[in-house]
């Protein structure tokens, strides 16, 4: 990269906060996204507040350099890789948390991490009731550009449910802000919907490819202090499934609502059974794992007891396993990313959204996906949101394995195009969706046309949304 | 209107659904917006299917015929007063539903009432715990448009939060569907967040600027079968705000939550309360009427006792009186509209949120404004999520112009106070921005998205502010 270039991005954020040295650019040339190929940017660039970014911008605008911004690096699908002579803006600097107690909402900068957060809303006796699995490290922020969601979900929606306004830096260095601290006399973010278009949502799962959210207002609640915990067994997936329907039908708080089929919780337990000393259990063909938590505790007695009658009715059962509980909500801001590693392999993921009921089309598929291919893996999903299960399906290989791996990454680009004809949908446009998606050609070219008039110079992470 | 375009577009529709008839024209020319001049549109059309609306968005496009879409007419803003010469595209006969049970959702056209969508879901045991004062005329389409709030959104929030998915007209007649039908394999509508960003958003609140929608995908529930109601009074109004918001703590389900000021509760009684069967009281100086519900007995039990407990913690007490609530809830789907022309004034409305905890700000300005220019009006408003959404009216008789100026006037002045208490209007009613500089990046970013997507002008021109110091 130019000399000079390097040296305007030093006069805005000063030297130390500007690099070019080949191991720093290594760091930056991968997330924790596997089974995708480095590539190195030429400068990583660390602004300290939204001021700063909008002066990068503005200069990265002028000579049309490439933008990708960063934060946590924990996105799984290469959202934050950088293009070739591309510069990386890492807002881990960004911090500062702000509270509005009366509004019941909270607004942080892009380097404010979930762990981070709750510690200080865990204070208050509030909490964002979504944590992305990789809470430790990733920023709010980043969560909302890739639109994710995680445990909490089951009642409070995805990330982009919670937003309640964002500050973003257009690509020509513009700050704008949305919701009703639009409103510069507004005394804080207590409204999403303010001024007609919502205009937060174009940035909810963008991918940083409209702008660099630099932070973001949040909804907070009061933390729950009674939990209820069951795991519902059923011998059909259609069971579980309506089980599921029924569950948010009769409005029962499931914070976190998960289907496993019994092979995944059997390989599940053979992962990490011995590390936490489970009890051996014989799991059924599925399995419905159920935090509820609310303010009251007779609601959540209430709640627990009714969903136990539905089970019944159902003839589904109870299992005795207050291990799985442990693990998944109290240990929500560690022990997935801990479980995805325990084992060794590497693995890719295609995170995607299907109807309830056709959950265990999302399981048949990835399961014959694995025959024909030949290699290991599992899915399981969470409900998320009104009616939808967030799948998660992981696709493993052994690191050392080039022949494995190519065999993986094969098989996912298959299964997206399966996946997409089954009826799912994904919550944010990963690049390799853009081979898997038919029949929504229209759509594309809109998102197109407003990729165009946001940034017409195609500098922010191009080729991210599908390939716009 | 050209002969050419009206015989163009009557090919498209057939003759019986375009008009160019003065009466006609006549009743299109206004909305149920008062103090709003009329003007005459060119001519009516009324579209059967999605398709049609997109051919004759291509006529439109083609020839720069300025567009006004409309469902019910019921918009109290003059959002649907038509341009001059313009095409009123009138939605009404867009009126397919589809229920998807399984994923708890529905699809409406455009021209389904929340009145008709009511029965309909009654039959199923659902609902859709969300009702405009003028449900039984609204859309649920024109209410997407002007993103409305009203009965049941002290917990569920403005209409935007029940959608989950639109299909939407584009102004070049381009159809395109957001949410998880994007996908045309999906079994239907089941989560709105789908293919990254969220351009639903878009079209909430658009009042028809970048796209008419044309059908809308919600989220069903099953109906609530417990209610109660209860008034609780406080003496000072930083006690009844910190009362709503603690309700919200505390996850009570209070479907319907107003604060009223003692004599704007007299003034409102005066209207409906023999109705309703209210009893003559001493209303304290700030009273709460909330109207609970819940799918289940016990927890609406547990809901009534600790609200009265956190009442108590308060310093506030237990009123008791339950019709004012009752009557308010079970009056949802026509209560507004009625109480609003019970008096026989005229008035201009003036929408827009307070944080919970601001209300006493609105309450202040109106009151302020009523007595410097010597009007009649009231504020009522009801709990939203975290904010108060306020409809203030300011009245006039309709036979004195000179009034009519006053309040109009007034009605200026309010908007730019509220403006400045931090008050956020819901759509963007051109009255909010005059005279305001301060939010020019954010109008120019608007108007360049509109420059693309409608690059003639002519869906709803004007309705967009520009920005004070000129475009970008």
């Amino acid at each position: 990269m130019d000399a000079k270039i390097i040296k305007d991005f030093e006069e805005i954020v000063g030297s130390e906060f500007v690099s070019t040295r080949p191991d720093v650019l290594l760091t930056y040339s991968q997330t924790a996204s596997m089974a995708s190929d480095p590539v190195l940017p030429n400068a990583v660039v660390r602004p300290a507040d939204s001021q700063e970014v909008s002066e990068i911008l503005k200069l990265a605008n002028k000579h049309k350099i490439t933008v990708v911004p960063r934060s946590g690096g924990s996105s799984l699908q290469q959202e934050a890789n950088p293009k070739p002579n591309s510069i990386v803006i890492d807002l881990m600097r960004l911090g500062g948390i702000k509270l509005y107690e009366d509004f019941q909402s909270v607004k942080v900068g892009a380097g404010v991490t979930y762990g981070e957060l709750d510690k200080f809303l865990s204070k208050q006796g509030l909490f964002l009731p979504v944590y992305p699995e990789s809470s430790l490290v990733c920023t709010v922020t980043g969560n909302i550009a890739v639109n994710g969601s995680g445990p909490g979900s089951s009642l409070y929606g995805c990330t982009g449910d919670l937003v309640l306004g964002l500050e973003v830096v257009l690509p020509d260095g513009t700050i704008i802000q949305t919701g009703s601290e639009a409103n510069p006399n507004s005394p804080g973010p207590f409204l999403r919907y303010a001024f007609g278009t919502d205009i937060t949502g174009l940035f909810i799962g963008s991918l940083g490819s409209f702008g660099i959210i630099t932070k973001a207002s949040m909804k907070v609640f009061r933390r729950p202090e009674y939990y209820e915990y069951n795991l519902y067994g059923f011998d059909t997936a259609e069971k579980a499934e309506q089980f599921l329907i029924e569950v948010k039908q009769n409005d029962i708080h499931g914070l976190f609502t998960s289907i496993y089929s019994g092979d995944v919780l059997g390989l599940f337990w053979d992962m990490i059974g011995e590390e936490f000393g489970y009890p051996t259990i014989e799991f059924p063909p599925r399995a419905v794992s159920m935090t509820i938590g609310h303010v009251r505790e007779d609601m959540a007695k209430s709640d627990l007891e009714l969903a136990n009658q539905i089970c019944e009715s159902l003839g589904g059962n109870i299992i005795e396993a207050q291990e799985l509980h442990d693990f998944e909500w109290d240990g929500r801001l560690w022990n997935f990313v801990r479980a995805c590693y325990a084992h060794g392999w590497h693995w890719r993921t295609i995170y995607h959204h299907q109807a309830p009921t056709n959950s265990h089309r999302s399981v048949e598929l990835i399961e014959e996906a694995m025959d024909r291919y030949g290699f290991m893996g599992h899915t399981a999903g969470f409900h998320s949101g009104h009616a939808s299960m967030n799948m998660y399906p992981q696709f493993y290989f052994d690191p050392q394995d080039k022949e494995e791996e190519m065999k993986v990454r094969n098989a996912s680009k298959e299964l997206a195009k399966t996946i997409f004809k089954s009826g799912a949908v994904p919550f944010k446009m990963a690049e390799y969706w853009k081979d898997a998606i038919e029949g929504m050609d229209d759509y594309m070219a809109f998102l197109k046309q407003i990729k165009r008039t946001i940034d017409p110079n195609n500098i922010m992470n191009p080729g991210v949304l599908g390939g716009i | 209107m050209d002969n050419e375009i009206v015989k163009e577009l009557s090919k498209i529709v057939g003759e019986e659904y375009i008009s160019t008839r003065r009466d006609v024209l006549l009743t299109y020319s206004a909305s149920a917006s008062t103090s709003y001049e009329r003007v005459f549109p060119g001519a009516v059309v009324r579209p059967g299917t999605t398709e049609e609306v997109s051919k004759i968005l291509k006529v439109t496009n083609k020839h720069k015929i300025p567009v006004t879409p409309r469902g019910g007419g019921s918009s109290l803003q003059g959002e649907v007063i038509p341009q001059e010469d313009g095409l009123v595209v009138e939605l009404m006969r867009l009126s397919d539903i589809t229920l998807y049970k399984d994923l708890r959702s529905v699809t409406v056209g455009a021209g389904v009432t929340f009145g008709v969508l009511e029965k309909y879901l009654k039959k199923s045991d659902l609902w859709i715990p969300y009702y405009p004062g003028s449900s039984l005329v609204a859309t649920y389409a024109g209410n997407v448009s002007v993103n409305g709030a009203g009965f049941g959104s002290p917990i569920f929030g403005c209409v935007a939060e029940h959608v989950l998915g639109l299909e939407v007209v584009l102004p070049d007649g381009t159809i395109i569907q957001t949410g998880s039908e994007a996908n045309p394999h999906a079994l239907g509508p089941f989560i709105r967040y789908a293919f990254g960003p969220d351009l639903t958003g878009l079209f909430i609140g658009s009042l028809g600027t970048f796209g008419i929608i044309t059908k809308v995908s919600l989220k069903t529930q099953k109906r609530m079968r417990f209610f109660d109601y209860n008034t609780y009074g406080f003496e000072t109004v930083e006690k009844a705000q910190r009362f709503m918001q603690e309700l919200r703590c505390n996850d009570i389900s209070s479907i319907w939550v107003a604060l009223y000021e003692g004599r704007i509760l007299d003034f409102f009684l005066d209207l409906v309360g023999e109705e309703y069967g209210v009893p003559q009281h001493e209303w304290p100086k700030y009273t709460v009427s909330i109207a609970f519900g819940r799918i289940r007995e016990d927890q609406l039990k547990s809901d009534v006792k600790a609200t009265e407990e956190l009442c108590e913690e308060l310093g506030g007490h237990l009123i008791g009186i339950k019709e004012l609530p009752k009557g308010e809830w079970e009056d949802r789907l026509r209560e507004f509209v009625r109480s609003s022309y019970v008096h026989g004034w005229h008035w201009r409305i003036l929408y827009h949120h307070q944080p919970l905890s601001n209300w006493y700000k609105t309450m202040e300005a109106l009151w302020a404004v009523m007595d410097e220019y010597g009007i009649l009006g009231h504020t009522a408003g009801f709990q939203s999520q975290r904010s108060y959404n306020f409809y203030p009216q300011l009245y006039y008789d309709p036979q004195d112009n000179e009034e009519e100026k006053k309040v109009i006037a007034a009605h200026r002045d309010l908007s730019k106070r509220l403006f400045k208490t931090g008050a956020v209007p819901f759509k963007l009613a051109k009255y909010w921005i005059e005279g305001i500089s301060e939010m020019d990046t954010y109008l120019s970013f608007l108007n360049r998205i509109k420059s693309e997507v409608d690059p003639n002008d002519i869906l709803n021109p004007e309705i967009i502010p520009k920005p004070e110091g000129g475009e970008n």
